[in-house]
């Protein structure tokens, strides 16, 4: 008897801890633009075509204010050194620089919100010639968001599959 | 005799010091907006009316390309707390958030918008979220670039932040 009620109470436990689990997903901080929040990088579930893959990557983006998207890039490259990549944009058309770490980007980017579960921007160098095209996807429950990123002249895409934490 | 040509080199190497010291100051890495470059305040000079002073403050100001304006802005306030903040500017009018930390977008965020009066002139003003004027700002590199004065006036109050800041 003492047996079966440990048992039941164990079944209990188990089941709060799976619907705990279950429950583990991060409401998204901004339901008119799904990527913002906090990303990190399945690279399990990613592909590769065009680079390596990094060990690492981890997006923080958030909402800085009248209009300003922030994201601070971190991780650690497929060789193991570390990075780190900040930069800034509004959904305006205009370009911004692909990072604010140091002087005279040598790309930069321009944005655009298409719905709350997609943004199209695209890489253009100084003489504003495309280089690489770029989407990011937002899963209807807003947990996953899938980059493709394509390259100007080159016939690969790299889709990188992220979680929201 | 021995003297003599001792004190001419010593003089010499002094002068050499001296001249090396005049110049230690980066050139300004931007002729048409001299603001840019690395600055430390210099407390001594400087004149705190309505906040109290910090004991550093460093500015690292470039253009990041495609007109985007960084400050990376370190130091130590007057409790002895480092702090670190970021923000970036365009000198187009727009108001943008007067820091990019972590979750800056609260309520008491404001935000700036820049106009660069000439190579040698910013003026700036800050903004709260409903859009009424905080602080007017302006600062004046002087004619040879290596010194830079920021004069903050905040609304309301009857002081001013007088900033003395030389080029690193």
């Amino acid at each position: 008897m003492r047996f079966v009620k440990t048992t039941s109470v164990l079944a209990v436990v188990i089941a709060g801890m799976l619907a705990t689990g279950a429950q583990a997903a991060v409401t998204p901080p901004d339901t008119k633009d799904f990527s913002k929040g906090d990303w990190e990088l399945n690279v399990a579930k990613s592909k590769f075509g065009c680079g390596k893959a990094p060990q690492v990557s981890k997006r923080h983006i958030i909402d800085a204010g009248w209009g300003m998207t922030f994201v601070d890039w971190t991780g650690s490259q497929a060789d193991g050194k570390p990075f780190r990549s900040r930069y800034v944009f509004r959904y305006d058309g205009q370009e911004y620089p692909v990072g604010i770490d140091r002087p005279n980007a040598r790309e930069a980017i321009v944005y655009k919100l298409t719905n709350p579960h997609r943004i199209d921007f695209t890489h253009v160098d100084k003489e504003h010639k495309v280089t690489s095209t770029y989407y990011r996807q937002i899963s209807d429950d807003g947990q996953t968001m899938t980059q493709s990123s394509k390259f100007t002249g080159r016939d690969c895409e790299d889709l990188q599959v992220f979680e929201r934490r | 005799m021995r003297f003599a040509k001792t004190s001419y080199v010593v003089a010499a190497a002094v002068v050499g010091m001296l001249a090396v010291g005049a110049q230690a100051a980066d050139a300004p890495p931007n002729p048409k907006d001299l603001t840019m470059g690395k600055w430390q305040l210099n407390a001594a000079k400087s004149k705190f009316g309505c906040t109290e002073a910090p004991k550093v403050s460093i500015r690292n100001m470039f253009d990041a390309g495609f007109g985007m304006m960084v400050t990376e802005w370190t130091g130590t306030r007057a409790d002895g707390k480092p702090f670190d903040t970021r923000y970036v500017w365009r000198y187009d009018g727009e108001k943008y958030p007067a820091g990019l930390g972590p979750n800056p977008a609260n309520e008491k965020s404001e935000s700036i918008a820049w106009k660069l009066v000439d190579a040698h002139h910013v003026t700036f003003i800050h903004y709260d979220q409903k859009d009424k004027v905080t602080q007017n700002l302006k600062r004046d590199v002087s004619a040879d670039g290596n010194v830079m004065t920021q004069v903050t006036e905040y609304v309301g109050r009857n002081c001013s932040d007088v900033q003395v800041f030389e080029r690193q």
